[in-house]
C-alpha cells in the first residue's frame, strides 16, 4: 500500500513538473532579446526572436532599418512586466526607464512560429510620466489605440 | 545608433518650422488657435499640418531623412494646454513597429526661433546647425 501511495504521489509531482515546464514565459524570450541586442548578437540571431514577416521589413544594409530590431535598447532598466497569450498568440507590456531615467513601455506581440515564440510587431511608447506606465498585459494595436484617439 | 527621445521631439518641432517657411500665415493662424490640430506625414514624405482654419501642404522628407529610422508616416495630435503650451502625442510608425512619444512646448517660443537669423541661417545651410538645434531642443524639452 505504501509502496502504491509513493508510486502516485511520484507520478503526480512528476505531471507537475511537466505542467510548469511547459508554461510560457515570454519575459524569458524579451530577456534573451535584450541580451542578444546588448551583445551586439541581435543581428545574426534574429531568427531566433522575430518573425518571418517582422524580418521582411529589414534590410540589412542600411543601418537605419535596423532600428526595428533594437527597440529593447529603449529600456535601460526594467521595473514590471505582465504578459498574457491567447492560443497562438501573446503579448508582453514591459515598464522602465532610459538610461536618462525617462520613463519608458514596450509592448511586444508574440507569434507562435517554428515552434518558437517570436515577437511579429512592438510598440515603444516615450512617455512624459510614469503613471502612462502598462497595469496589465496589453497587446502594441490595443495601447495605440488608447493613447492615440 | 537609435535616435533619442530628444531627436524625434527636435524633429517634431522641424516638421512644425517646415510648414511655418512654407506659409507663415496659415501655420501661425492653426498653432495659435485654441483648439486642436493635426500634423500627418504619408509615406511618400507628403505632409499636411490641419485644423478647421486652415492646411498646410509641404515636404517632409529632407526633415525626417535625417531621423534614423525608416519612418513610413507621422501623425501627431496637438492640442491646447496652460498658458502657450501646447501637448502633442506623435505615433512614428517604422513598418513593423511604432514609437510613441508625448510632450509638450511652447508655441510662441518655436515661432519665434524660426523668425530669427538662426532659423533662416539653418535653413539656408540645409544641413545641422548645432545652434539650432540646441535652440529647438530647449523649446522641446520644457
Amino acid at each position: 500500500m505504501k509502496l502504491f501511495v509513493s508510486l502516485m504521489l511520484s507520478l503526480v509531482l512528476y505531471g507537475c513538473s511537466m505542467l510548469k515546464t511547459e508554461q510560457t514565459d515570454l519575459y524569458k524570450e524579451y530577456i534573451k532579446q535584450a541580451q542578444a541586442v546588448e551583445n551586439n548578437t541581435m543581428v545574426s540571431n534574429r531568427s531566433s526572436f522575430f518573425t518571418s514577416e517582422y524580418l521582411k521589413e529589414v534590410d540589412l544594409a542600411d543601418e537605419k532599418s535596423l532600428l526595428v530590431l533594437n527597440l529593447s535598447k529603449y529600456v535601460h532598466q526594467e521595473f514590471s512586466h505582465y504578459q498574457k497569450i491567447e492560443g497562438q498568440k501573446g503579448c508582453l507590456s514591459i515598464n522602465g526607464i532610459e538610461n536618462n531615467k525617462d520613463p519608458v513601455s514596450l509592448y511586444l506581440e508574440y507569434k507562435k512560429e517554428r515552434g518558437l515564440w517570436l515577437v511579429d510587431y512592438m510598440f515603444l511608447h516615450l512617455m512624459e510620466s510614469s503613471e502612462d506606465y502598462a497595469k496589465e498585459a496589453l497587446c502594441p494595436r490595443e495601447v495605440e489605440s488608447m493613447i492615440f484617439k | 545608433m537609435n535616435p533619442t527621445r530628444t531627436e524625434l521631439k527636435i524633429t517634431i518641432a522641424k516638421l512644425i518650422e517646415v510648414a511655418y517657411s512654407e506659409d507663415k500665415g496659415v501655420t501661425t493662424k492653426i498653432v495659435r488657435e485654441k483648439g486642436s490640430f493635426k500634423l500627418t506625414v504619408d509615406q511618400d514624405g507628403n505632409a499636411r499640418l490641419s485644423s478647421k482654419v486652415g492646411i498646410v501642404n509641404f515636404s517632409a522628407s529632407d526633415t525626417l531623412d535625417r531621423v534614423g529610422a525608416n519612418i513610413k508616416s507621422v501623425s501627431v495630435n496637438f492640442t491646447a494646454g496652460e498658458g502657450k503650451k501646447i501637448k502633442y502625442t506623435a505615433i512614428i510608425d517604422i513598418k513593423v513597429a511604432k514609437i510613441a512619444i508625448s510632450g509638450k512646448f511652447d508655441i510662441e517660443a518655436l515661432i519665434t526661433s524660426c523668425s530669427g537669423i538662426l532659423c533662416r541661417a539653418a535653413k539656408s545651410l540645409k544641413s545641422r546647425h548645432d545652434g539650432y538645434e540646441m535652440e529647438l531642443q530647449k523649446i522641446m524639452e520644457q
